[in-house]
């Protein structure tokens, strides 16, 4: 053993989810499909690439999300689930990852709270997320993804995932579009950030200005663009316009510097996107292990019974190392 | 480094452990009363998260202050450091 500096860190019982509500009395109701679909041929893992990766299926639950009353419906259908998985089996091939999806695995909800679920912003977000990852827990074993309105008279087209979150949230079908096209990847990109995986940018610049300055005022280090950490994905001046977003340019010249562009990603905002790097397959398979280890759910702190606290304890002895007290909720929902 | 167990009725007891891995913590040996109990556990993962209950195994216990002690023996290759965090534990009565 290296002889070292241990710190060691007593963590709060806010390690997870000490703002959300142990009790949920909003009431759900869940539907079969209806007889307006048109039957569908069940989706069963697709890959036909010869992966070097043994091949995972991982089964998902749709859920079409309305308001209490019936209110407000997501405008998706089996079919249309159907298309987003098929191109995610296209993008995970070399993953080994592979999404199954069948008529039976599409149902309704009637949940205002959950049709409202927009983002950390919202009002409501942890009783949202509480709730959200409560009717995920009801079906053990199966990816649940919410096709839910969002706020307001008007659909949202953005979605959502994490890693800490167990469910992934998209909008309707045709309510999403990117570089003025039905954004077809969206799925795939979302089961990414469940899957463990962030944008390989750091963050979204307005035009080319914004990022020369950002790399100026960081001593020209690339580095200030890498979102993720990966060594296979180059940093990503990604900049939110349509001539680099949308056209296929190769890269982006900064302050005298070509930045290739990672613009096949699906971690990426690019298009068109179609695969994941090494680092993030690896990444993801991890992730999806530890899921499916406890029925698709990340494992949690929260719930242990009659805990010990460990930031009210005082170490009776120390030898070799140094302790303290971190509150860890920023880490977790 | 060693915390106080409080034991208030003498029986049996399931010790279970709620740490957190993240991409800089070491492998801990955790032992009770001096007498090491369970594998190592590696609180390596790539990503900060709780690792949910550990079961480190059940005791009968007296009803006195026992010593729980974490002893950092090591990290995986791919850590950074020999940290670890612990968030709770529970010593759940077993009849």
């Amino acid at each position: 053993m290296r002889k070292a500096v241990i710190p060691v860190l007593f963590l709060t019982s806010c390690l997870l989810g000490c703002n959300v509500p142990t009790q949920i009395v909003t009431p759900m109701q869940v539907k079969t499909p209806t007889a307006a679909f048109t039957p569908l041929p069940s989706l069963t893992p697709t890959a036909t690439i010869a992966s070097e990766y043994p091949i995972i299926d991982v089964p998902i639950l749709a859920i079409q999300v309305t308001d209490d009353e019936g209110g407000r419906v997501t405008k998706i259908t089996a079919l249309q689930v159907a298309a987003w998985i098929s191109k995610a089996n296209e993008i995970y091939a070399w993953s080994g990852i592979q999404f199954s999806f069948g008529m039976q695995d599409f149902v309704t909800l009637h949940s205002t709270l959950l049709n409202n679920i927009n983002g950390v912003e919202d009002q409501n977000w942890f009783e949202e997320v509480a709730y959200a990852d409560q009717v995920a827990a009801r079906y053990p074993g199966k990816l649940v993804v919410f096709f839910r309105w969002g706020q307001g008279d008007q659909p949202t087209g953005g979605a959502f995932s994490y890693w800490d979150y167990n469910f992934v949230a998209m909008p309707g079908f045709l309510d999403t579009s990117v570089c003025g096209y039905q954004n077809i990847g969206i799925l795939a990109h979302e089961i990414g950030h469940f899957l463990g995986l962030v944008h390989p940018f750091a963050q979204v610049y307005k035009n080319a200005a914004e990022a020369e300055a950002t790399l100026e005022s960081n001593g020209n280090n690339p580095a200030i663009f890498d979102g993720d950490g990966f060594s296979d994905t180059p940093p990503d001046p990604f900049i939110a316009l349509d001539e680099y977003q949308c056209q296929p340019v190769p890269g982006v010249s900064l302050n005298g510097t070509f930045f290739p562009v990672p613009r096949e990603n699906i971690m990426s905002y690019y298009e068109v996107r179609t695969g994941l790097s090494e680092m993030q397959i690896e990444r993801a398979r991890w992730t999806l292990s530890r899921r499916m280890a406890h029925g698709m759910s990340m494992p949690e702190n929260a719930q242990a019974p009659s805990p010990a606290e460990a930031q009210n304890m005082s170490p009776l002895s120390n030898s070799g190392c140094s302790s303290g007290i971190q509150v860890m909720s920023a880490w977790g929902k | 480094m060693t915390l106080g167990l409080p034991v208030k009725t003498a029986g049996r007891y399931r010790l279970d452990l709620y740490i957190t891995s993240t991409p800089d913590f070491g492998i801990i040996q955790v032992s009770l009363d001096g007498t090491p109990v369970g594998e190592p556990i590696d609180l390596y993962t790539p990503m900060v998260m709780p690792t949910g209950a550990i079961q480190v195994g059940t005791f009968d216990l007296t009803q006195q202050t026992h010593l729980l002690m974490f002893m950092v023996v090591g990290t995986n290759e791919k850590s950074n450091n020999y940290s670890f965090g612990l968030d709770c534990f529970s010593l759940i009565p077993l009849p």
